[in-house]
C-alpha cells in the first residue's frame, strides 16, 4: 500500500536501461504498440516559423483545455494498525461526453475520495470506475447531470506519431493546475529493462505491481513534473496521443493512445481489466544458447502451466501455431500480451523445446488474480486487517482464503498488549467464538461489539500463526480524551532575567553588581505592580546574595524563587540607576507551560488543539480580548488540513460560536459531530490577521468495497 | 617458644582463620560482625514490598505524531493509602524536556504490587519536572493499607557514609529484589539538596536509597539544567560525566516538601488556572467517526 505525499503523484523513475524495440513481428491486436507510419504528412506539424508554432499550440491547447481536469485524491492507507489519510494531486482528461476521465492508476491508488476541478474552476466529486496498475491507467467519472454538458477530448485514431513531432503536455505540475509545456517526441517505442539488460523490469505478474510488460512508451521532452501524472499528451491537431505517467532528468514518458483507448474501454465495461494467465514468467533467450523461442523462467505451483506439464527451463517456440521468439527483452511484451489477452478459460496450444526435444502441450488459461485486498482499521482492537485474496493464499501457501489477515497492530493498543499479542501476518479465525471467514465477517462482529456500552471487558480471539492455532484475549478500549498532567505550582515572579557575571559587572562600573538583570517585566503581574523595571539588577533575595558564576547559573534566580512559598513576599535587593533599593514582590504561582496545556484531539477532523497559555499571549502580544485555542496539529489530509488550517493557527470561531477556551471548543465540536453539517467555517488568527477556512467533512466515508459497489455501471 | 615466635604463630593462625572464614561453607547468613549484610538483608525483607511496577500507555507526541507506547516503570509507595512516587522521566518528562515541544501523557495506569500481574487502576495526580518526580494515586485503597516507605525520619548522611539502593529485576527474573551498596561521594545544595554516588551503581530513578540504619536518604533523580543553563554547559566534557555517569539522589527532605505540595494540589481539585472540566465520554463508535 502506498501513502502519497502532497503533490507527488508522478513517479520520477530512474531509468534502469533503455533500448529501442525490435520491429513487431505479429499482427496487431488492439494493444499493439504504435507502428511507425511511412506516410506521415508534414502538414500535421507546424513548419517552424514562430507565428505558425504559436497558432498550432493555441489550436491544440484550445481543443483539449476544456477537457483537462485537476484531480485531488484523498487516500487511505494502513500502517501500524491505524488508518492513515494522505492527499495527492494529479491530472486527467475527460474523454467522453458521459464524463469519463482517464488518468494514471498511481494517481488514484488507495484513493477513497476524488475531487475534480473543471476548466471553469468548479470542483466536483468524481467516482472511481476502475484501475489497471499493469498499464498504470484508471478511469474516473463525473456526472454531466451535475456539471452540465461536458466538452471532451478524443484519443487519436492515427498511428503516425513520429520522432520529432511537436507535442504538448498539459496538467498540474506541483499542483499548479492548467499548465502547458511544449516538446517533441523522442522515441515512440520505449521500454524499460533491468540493470543487466537481460530481463524486462519486474516480471512478476502481480496485480499490484506495474511491470509495464504491456507498454511501449512514448518518450518526449515536454517538461512534466509531479502533478502531471495522468494528464494528456496532445498533438498539434489537438488529439490525445498519450497519457503522461512518468518522467525525470528532462525525459518524459506517456502511455500511447491506442493502449489507453483499449484499456479504458475495458475498464468502463468491466470495472477492471480481465486478463488470463498461465502462471509462468518469461525471459528472453539472450545468452541461453537457444536461437529462437522464449524461455519459461518459472512455473507457479498448481498453475495452468504446471497442470499442462510445462517446466521451468522450457523454451516456447509456438503459441497457437504462431512462432514466437524473444531474443531480447524488448520482445517479451508481445508474447505476454498474447497470453494475457486470450479469453479466460481458453486453451492455448504451445510447442516447447525441452532439452532440445520438441513437445506439444495444451494449457487452459485462468484468470490473472487481483491482489488489492480490502483493508480496514479496527480502532477498538488496535489493529488493521484485510481480506485474504487468492493471490495471498498462493503467495503465503495458505490452505484457504478463510479468515482475516492482520496487517498491522497499534503500539500500546489492545491487540499489542494482549498476551500473547497479535502480530502482522496472523490470521483471525474467530472473535468471541464467532467464526471469521472473511473481512466482512470480522467487521460485522466488530461492529456488534462496538455498539455495546460498556464494551466487554475481554474478547476472545482465535488466530493462526505460521500454522499453529492460538487464542488470546483482547481488552477493547475506546480512545478517551486525556489531558496532560499538571506541574505542581511553585512560586514565581513575573520577570525574565539574565545573569550579570563578574566581568560584566566590572564593565558596568561596579563589581558588586553581580546578580540578575531584569530583561522583561510581564504586564499584569505582581512584579509589574510592585514596580520592577527592565534594567534593575537584583543582587539578593530575602538577604541571600545571588552570585551567578557563569551561564550554567542562568536559572538561579527563578530556582531560588521556586524554593519559596506562593503568596509570600520576596524581598528583593536591587540596584537601579546606581542606587540600591529594596522591593517587596508577592510571589505568584508558576504559569502553565505549553506541555501542560489542556488539549483536545478530534479524530473526525484530525485536528489537535490546546488552550492558550500566559506565554502564548506574551509572545504574540495578545491581550485578554484575544481568545481561542491554538492548533497543535492538523493532519494535511484530514478535514481541517484540507481546509487549510495549520499548526499555530488560533481558532477563534467555529460557525457562529465564539471559541474562548478548550471547553467552548469541545462543546462546539460536539454540536458539529451531532449535526454533521456539509460545511464548517473556522475563523482563525494567523499572525495578526484573521482568515476564514472552510472544511467540507465527508461524514461516514465508506470502505473501498462499499464505494466499488456504488460505482456507476455503463 | 620465644615471644616472637608466639606472635608469629598467632598471626599465622589469624590469617588461616580469616582465610578459612572466607571459604567457609554456606552457613554465613547472619554475621554479627557484618552490619552491611544485615542492613541489606533487612532492607530486602522490610522495604522491598513497597517497590511496585507501574504499567501505562504513553500517548501523544510532537506535532504530527500520534504514537502510543506501552511502558513500565519502577515506583515506590510512599504513603499507606497508595500514593506512589515515580520518576517523571519515565512518564513523559524526558520527551517534554528534550523532545522539541512533545507532550506525552501517561494513560491506562496500573500499579503492580507484589506478585500481581494484572495491576490495580491508578491515576497520575501531579508532577514536578524540575525535581523529576511524579505522583500516582492508586484508585482503590487496600483494606489494610499498602506497604510503604516512610520518609518521615530521614537520614542526612555525610561523604563516605555507606548507602544502599534497592530495586527489582525485570519480570523475566520474577521481579526479584536487588540491593546494592555504595558510598556518598559528594553533596550539593545547588540547585537542590542532592547526594552523589560516583560509582553510579545503586541509584535507580524514582527509587529510594537508604543508609546503614535503614533510614531513607532520598530517591534517584535526574535534575537537569534548563535551556539557558545548558548554554553555559555546552562543550564542557565534565558535565557529560555529571549527567551520564554520576548517580544523583534527591534528598528525602526535598521529596517530602514536594510530596506535600503534590497532595495539596490533588486535594484542591484544581490549580489556580482552573482547568476545563473533564471531557464527556466519547460517542459510540459509529457516530460521525471515520472507521468501523
Amino acid at each position: 500500500m502506498h501513502s502519497h505525499a502532497f503533490a507527488v503523484s508522478l513517479a520520477v523513475s530512474t531509468l534502469l536501461g533503455c533500448a529501442a524495440t525490435a520491429p513487431a513481428n505479429e499482427t496487431a491486436p488492439e494493444t499493439t504498440p504504435l507502428e511507425v507510419a511511412p506516410n506521415h504528412t508534414l502538414s500535421d506539424q507546424p513548419t517552424g516559423t514562430t507565428p505558425d508554432i504559436r497558432d498550432a499550440i493555441s489550436y491544440a491547447r484550445d481543443k483539449v483545455a476544456p477537457a483537462l481536469v485537476h484531480i485531488r485524491v484523498v487516500s487511505y492507507s494502513y500502517y501500524g494498525g491505524k488508518e492513515n489519510k494522505s492527499q495527492s494531486v494529479g491530472s486527467g482528461t475527460i474523454f467522453s461526453p458521459e464524463g469519463y476521465i482517464v488518468t494514471n492508476a498511481h494517481v488514484v491508488n488507495d484513493g477513497r475520495e476524488f475531487k475534480v476541478t473543471l476548466a471553469d474552476k468548479r470542483e466536483i466529486p468524481a467516482k472511481l470506475i476502475g484501475e489497471d496498475p499493469m498499464t498504470d491507467l484508471a478511469v474516473l467519472k463525473i456526472d454531466p447531470n451535475e456539471t452540465g454538458p461536458l466538452q471532451n477530448a478524443s484519443f487519436t485514431t492515427s498511428d503516425n506519431l513520429q520522432v520529432g513531432d511537436y507535442v504538448l503536455a498539459m496538467g498540474s505540475p506541483f499542483a499548479l493546475s492548467r499548465s502547458v509545456t511544449l516538446g517533441i517526441v523522442s522515441n515512440t517505442e520505449r521500454v524499460f529493462t533491468s540493470s543487466s539488460g537481460d530481463d524486462l523490469a519486474d516480471q512478476e505478474f502481480d496485480f499490484n505491481s506495474s511491470p509495464e510488460v504491456f507498454t511501449q512508451w512514448i518518450q518526449h521532452d515536454a517538461l512534466i513534473n509531479p502533478g502531471n501524472s495522468g494528464g494528456p499528451l496532445v498533438n498539434m491537431k489537438g488529439e490525445l496521443v498519450g497519457v503522461n505517467a512518468r518522467g525525470g532528468a528532462g525525459m518524459s514518458f506517456a502511455i500511447p493512445a491506442a493502449l489507453a483507448r483499449n484499456i479504458t474501454s475495458r475498464i468502463i465495461k468491466d470495472g477492471e481489466v480481465i486478463r488470463s494467465t498461465l502462471g509462468i514468467s518469461l525471459k528472453s533467450i539472450k545468452r541461453s544458447g537457444y536461437d529462437d523461442g522464449i524461455l519459461v523462467n518459472s512455473v507457479d505451483d498448481d498453475s495452468p502451466a504446471a497442470k499442462a506439464g510445462i517446466h521451468a527451463g522450457d523454451v516456447i517456440v509456438k503459441l497457437n501455431d504462431q512462432p514466437v521468439s524473444a531474443r531480447f527483452p524488448e520482445q517479451i511484451p508481445a508474447v505476454a500480451r498474447a497470453i494475457a489477452d486470450s479469453p479466460v478459460g481458453s486453451t492455448i496450444n504451445l510447442v516447447v523445446l525441452r532439452d532440445h526435444d520438441e513437445l506439444s502441450v495444451s494449457a487452459t488459461t485462468e484468470r490473472l488474480l487481483r491482489n488489492d485486498p480490502d483493508e480496514a482499521a479496527l480502532r477498538l482492537f488496535g489493529l488493521s486487517a484485510s481480506q485474504i485474496t487468492d493471490q495471498i493464499v498462493r503467495a503465503w501457501r495458505l490452505d484457504s482464503n478463510k479468515g482475516a489477515l492482520v496487517r498491522g497492530v497499534t503500539s500500546g493498543g489492545p491487540a499489542g498488549l494482549a498476551e500473547p499479542s497479535l502480530n502482522y501476518g496472523d490470521i483471525i479465525r474467530s472473535i468471541a467464538s464467532k467464526p471469521v471467514d472473511s473481512l466482512k465477517d470480522l467487521l460485522d462482529i466488530y461492529k456488534d461489539i462496538a455498539k455495546q456500552d460498556p464494551l466487554p471487558e475481554y474478547v476472545l480471539v482465535e488466530f493462526e500463526r505460521r500454522g499453529s492455532n492460538q487464542i488470546t484475549l483482547l481488552k477493547p478500549r475506546r480512545d478517551k480524551p486525556h489531558d496532560p498532567p499538571r506541574e505542581i505550582p511553585k512560586a514565581w515572579i513575573g520577570v525574565a532575567t539574565q545573569p550579570i557575571l563578574r566581568t560584566l559587572a566590572e564593565q558596568l562600573g561596579d563589581k558588586d553588581l553581580v546578580g540578575f538583570r531584569v530583561t522583561r517585566v510581564y504586564p499584569k503581574t505582581d512584579a509589574a505592580t510592585a514596580g520592577l523595571k527592565v534594567g534593575d539588577i537584583i543582587t539578593a533575595i530575602n538577604g541571600d546574595r545571588l552570585n551567578p558564576r557563569g551561564m550554567q547559573d542562568a536559572g538561579m534566580f527563578q530556582r531560588q524563587i521556586r524554593k519559596l512559598n506562593i503568596g509570600e513576599d520576596a524581598n528583593l535587593t536591587l540596584t537601579r540607576e546606581g542606587e540600591s533599593i529594596a522591593v517587596n514582590v508577592p510571589l505568584e504561582r508558576t504559569r502553565i507551560g505549553e506541555d501542560e496545556a489542556l488539549r483536545d484531539t478530534n479524530k473526525d477532523f484530525e485536528l489537535t488543539v490546546r488552550e492558550l497559555t500566559f506565554f502564548d499571549r506574551d509572545e504574540n502580544r495578545w491581550d485578554d480580548t484575544i481568545q481561542g485555542v491554538i492548533v497543535v496539529n492538523a493532519d494535511n489530509a484530514g478535514w481541517a488540513g484540507t481546509a487549510g488550517i495549520f499548526m499555530g493557527d488560533l481558532i477563534q470561531r467555529i460557525n457562529n460560536t465564539e471559541i474562548t477556551d478548550i471547553k467552548s471548543y469541545r462543546d462546539a465540536m460536539d454540536v458539529i459531530a451531532k449535526d454533521q453539517p456539509e460545511r464548517v467555517t473556522f475563523v482563525v488568527l494567523r499572525g495578526q490577521r484573521t482568515q476564514f477556512k472552510f472544511a467540507e467533512p465527508s461524514w461516514k466515508p465508506k470502505t473501498a468495497e462499499e464505494t466499488a459497489k456504488e460505482a456507476p455501471k455503463p | 617458644m620465644s615471644r616472637t615466635n608466639r606472635v608469629l604463630l598467632a598471626a599465622a593462625a589469624s590469617v588461616t582463620l580469616l582465610a578459612l572464614a572466607a571459604f567457609a561453607p554456606s552457613d554465613s547468613r547472619v554475621r554479627a560482625d557484618d552490619p552491611v549484610a544485615d542492613s541489606m538483608k533487612s532492607l530486602a525483607e522490610t522495604r522491598a514490598s513497597a517497590l511496585v511496577t507501574v504499567k501505562y500507555v504513553l500517548k501523544g507526541g510532537a506535532a504530527g505524531l500520534d504514537e502510543d507506547m506501552e511502558m513500565e516503570a519502577p515506583g515506590l509507595i510512599v504513603e499507606q493509602p497508595g500514593l506512589v512516587l515515580v520518576a517523571n522521566t519515565y512518564l513523559g518528562g524526558f520527551m517534554s524536556r528534550f523532545g522539541g515541544g512533545a507532550s506525552l501523557t501517561p494513560t491506562d495506569i496500573k500499579v503492580l504490587i507484589g506478585d500481581d500481574t494484572q495491576g490495580v487502576d491508578a491515576k497520575m495526580i501531579a508532577k514536578d519536572g524540575e525535581l523529576d518526580l511524579a505522583w500516582i494515586q492508586i484508585n482503590e485503597p487496600a483494606a489494610e493499607g499498602y506497604p510503604f516507605v516512610s520518609f518521615a525520619d530521614a537520614a542526612t548522611p555525610d561523604i563516605g557514609d555507606t548507602i544502599f539502593g534497592i530495586r527489582r529485576m525485570g519480570k523475566f527474573f520474577d521481579r526479584a529484589t536487588l540491593i546494592s551498596q555504595a558510598r556518598i561521594s559528594g553533596i550539593t545544595r545547588k540547585p537542590r539538596h542532592i547526594y552523589f554516588d560516583s560509582s553510579n551503581s545503586i541509584v535507580s530513578l524514582g527509587l529510594p536509597v537508604f543508609d546503614l540504619h535503614g533510614k531513607v536518604v532520598g530517591v534517584g533523580t535526574m535534575v537537569m539544567p534548563d535551556q539557558d543553563e545548558m548554554e553555559g554547559l555546552r562543550g564542557i566534557f565534565s558535565s557529560r560525566e555529571d549527567f551520564q555517569n554520576t548517580g544523583m539522589i534527591l534528598s528525602a527532605q526535598e521529596v517530602v516538601k514536594a510530596t506535600a505540595r503534590a497532595k495539596e494540589m490533588a486535594a484542591s481539585g484544581k490549580t489556580p488556572d482552573e482547568p476545563a472540566p473533564a471531557p464527556t465520554e466519547p460517542k459510540p463508535e459509529d457516530a460521525g467517526n471515520m472507521q468501523p
